[in-house]
């Protein structure tokens, strides 16, 4: 999940996208939760910084 | 007046990266198509728009494709006139269909082609440039740009002064991140703009005589934390670059004007001189999209870095300069022998760390302060390794300055339960116990005392079993001399009799990536009151110690460099040598210092590093 940057392809019949490099398979909200969850690991993404 | 130099390139590419997407999706590959070549023109001018109406100005980096499209011309003309921006060339976006017809290759990476093939596509390129527009360039680029290709271009075309030579630890990291499958393999070099030498681009020139006779700009200003530790091509001042690593919330990218600051804040450690680029081609702003962000994002994106560039020069704090511009600039008040060095902190992850990088003619180091200062990262720049890349070489792909230390890729501090990781680091014992600095976090400071810098570490506290110490660390980089002096301070303890030992090590190995490389014939030597000990590496497990140390030294004929330490020479009597041999699991050498000290105490050493031959 984003440790590779590699697109994901889609299947239309099942409404799903998958992997061609691991065994991930899921819905577009799946997709999206699991980018939320990757970005929060960065505290400081939503922080303005100007203390250096 | 401020000494905050912003330099801002686009390139106007014919055929940019999203073409290939399309022929992956059943579209046979054309790469003269029209309507591509018409999107990528109007993402450059947009691009080119949104820089001026922020008023900054920029280096338009012409491609070979583009100078057979007479709209491309015409527009870098009359931006060139109305705005004062630079026309210079670059070698990305050679491919086009003159390329093939002339050179019949796919190739897109210049410092991957064979050294013949380079000369002719330089001499190519500067022509059509030439022809084109009347006059020859005086600042050119790639992703990579080795010293074979930039002598070269430096004997037939003296007048270029800048080039964008390098990619920041793009290496690995960033090829794993592309699924094993983008050849920059390009680690090890400056952060910021250097003077090159003419033997290898990644190193700083030790003197005129060694200046390649450019000033060299790395690809992106980059996280210089998160882009070590993680993937390459996703933290650093290419907006894409953000989106890609989803460094945002709520469509927001603090993220960007972060990393700008912690640049302009580099002034601190560098007389008062600070740098940022932003290098955008046209391709990752198609208008279909890309899966990092919608087009509305992607533009909002680059909106948002020029906005803030413009604000800083109309604030007073930033001055934009074209390439060449710059690099007159950078060399009005840059001895050779001056370092470039930042005390990067943790602008992502919302940790207190702090990485100390230094880069100078005999070295790029860095210390971890969340690893008690240990150094995660040398590179040997005095050696001035002459290795060339592309076909016909010994390395074609591996561009990258080799290390002796690479803590990501060889272990570094060690958790596994057998063998070592290269680091350098220090450890205090008493009684069988224990502990290595490189499980104190801590922070740092940075001074200066003339033609000294210093980095002050917090004090720690060491905790053995029936009383603590606290220690101090301190580096002091003495300009021009190739040496660390690095100081151990036991400043106060619970158990003033208690006898404790300083053991200064340094484990390390050397290559370009995470495989080891064969350590045979490595040399490890000590000198001291006690005697002379020698051995050449073959993976036996052997041990020495020399008391009286004078120098603990390793040769690594594999990268021509000489690691030596040596003790203060008026605390020698107290001090003792050693090297370790490793084995074929464990493919390290380790020299370090130690000594044992009652209640409060210093050790205080020094590393060299040398050119071995």
């Amino acid at each position: 999940m984003r440790e590779i940057d590699m697109d994901m392809l889609f299947d239309p019949d099942k409404a799903e996208y998958y992997c061609l490099r691991c065994s991930f398979v899921g819905p577009e909200a799946e997709v999206l939760r699991l980018n939320a969850e990757f970005r929060s690991k960065y505290l400081d993404r939503a922080v303005r910084i100007t203390d250096f | 007046m401020t000494s905050f130099y912003l330099t801002v390139i686009h390139r106007p590419e014919m055929v940019p990266e999203y073409l290939q997407k399309e022929a992956e999706e059943g579209r046979a590959e054309d790469i003269g198509r029209s309507a591509v070549i018409k999107e990528s023109l109007d993402i450059f001018r947009t691009q080119q728009r949104v820089a001026h109406d922020n008023g900054i100005r920029t280096t338009i980096q012409m491609t070979y494709a583009s100078l057979f499209n007479e709209e491309a011309v015409a527009l870098a003309k009359a931006d060139h006139e109305k705005y004062g921006d630079e026309i210079g060339s670059t070698f990305l976006g050679i491919q086009c269909a003159q390329f093939r017809e002339k050179f019949a290759s796919k190739e897109l990476a210049i410092w991957l082609f064979s050294m013949e093939d380079k000369r002719a596509i330089v001499d190519e390129v500067f022509g059509k440039f030439q022809e084109v527009f009347g006059f020859l360039p005086t600042s050119t680029g790639s992703y990579y740009m080795d010293a074979e290709l930039v002598n070269y271009i430096k004997e037939r075309y003296p007048m270029v002064k800048a080039a964008v030579a390098t990619c920041w630890e793009e290496g690995p990291k960033a090829y794993h991140n592309a699924n094993n499958s983008w050849y920059t393999l390009l680690d090890g070099g400056p952060w910021n703009p250097w003077i090159p030498s003419k033997r290898n681009i990644h190193c700083p020139a030790s003197d005129a005589a060694d200046d390649i006779g450019i000033v060299a700009i790395p690809h992106l200003s980059r996280d210089l934390m998160a882009v070590f530790d993680g993937p390459g091509s996703y933290y650093g001042t290419h907006p894409q670059n953000i989106l890609r690593g989803m460094v945002y919330e709520d469509r927001e990218i603090p993220y960007f004007m972060n990393i700008v600051d912690q640049y302009r804040a580099m002034e601190k450690y560098n007389r008062g001189y600070a740098y940022n680029m932003m290098f955008v081609g046209p391709g990752w702003m198609s208008n279909g999209g890309r899966w990092e962000a919608d087009y509305p994002f992607l533009l909002k994106s680059y909106e948002v870095g020029m906005a803030y560039y413009g604000q800083l020069k109309k604030e007073g704090k930033a001055v934009d300069l074209t390439m060449s511009e710059f690099a007159d600039a950078y060399r009005e008040n840059r001895p050779y022998t001056r370092p470039e060095m930042t005390l990067w902190k943790d602008i992502l992850y919302g940790s207190k760390r702090q990485l100390f990088w230094f880069a100078d003619p005999w070295m790029r180091f860095c210390l971890d302060m969340n690893q008690g200062g240990a150094m995660i990262d040398l590179r040997p720049y005095a050696a001035k390794l002459i290795r060339p890349c592309g076909v016909g070489t010994a390395h074609i792909q591996d561009a990258s300055y080799p290390f002796v230390v690479q803590s990501l890729y060889r272990a570094g501090y060690f958790t596994h339960y057998a063998g070592e990781g290269a680091v350098k680091s220090c450890k205090f014992k008493h009684a069988g116990e224990e502990i290595d600095l490189c499980t104190c976090r801590t922070l740092a400071t940075f001074s200066e005392e003339g033609g000294t810098r210093i980095v002050t570490l917090d004090p720690v506290d060491i905790e053995f079993e029936k009383f603590t110490i606290k220690v101090q660390s301190i580096f002091r980089l003495k300009e021009g001399t190739g040496e660390i002096e690095i100081v151990r301070k036991i400043l106060s303890t619970t158990e003033p009799t208690a006898e404790v030992a300083i053991d200064e090590y340094l484990t390390a190995c050397y290559g370009t990536t995470e495989y080891a490389e064969d350590l045979t014939g490595v040399q490890l030597t000590l000198k001291g009151k006690s005697g002379t000990e020698s051995i050449d590496y073959a993976y036996k497990c052997r041990e020495s110690v020399v008391e009286g140390i004078e120098s603990a030294v390793a040769i690594v004929p594999q990268v021509d460099t000489k690691l030596s330490m040596r003790s203060d020479a008026a605390d020698r009597t107290n001090t003792a040598g050693y090297f370790r041999e490793g084995m074929a699991f464990s493919p390290m050498y380790t020299i370090g210092i130690k000594k044992t000290v009652r209640g409060n105490g210093e050790l205080r050493t020094w590393l060299k590093v040398e050119k071995a031959s």
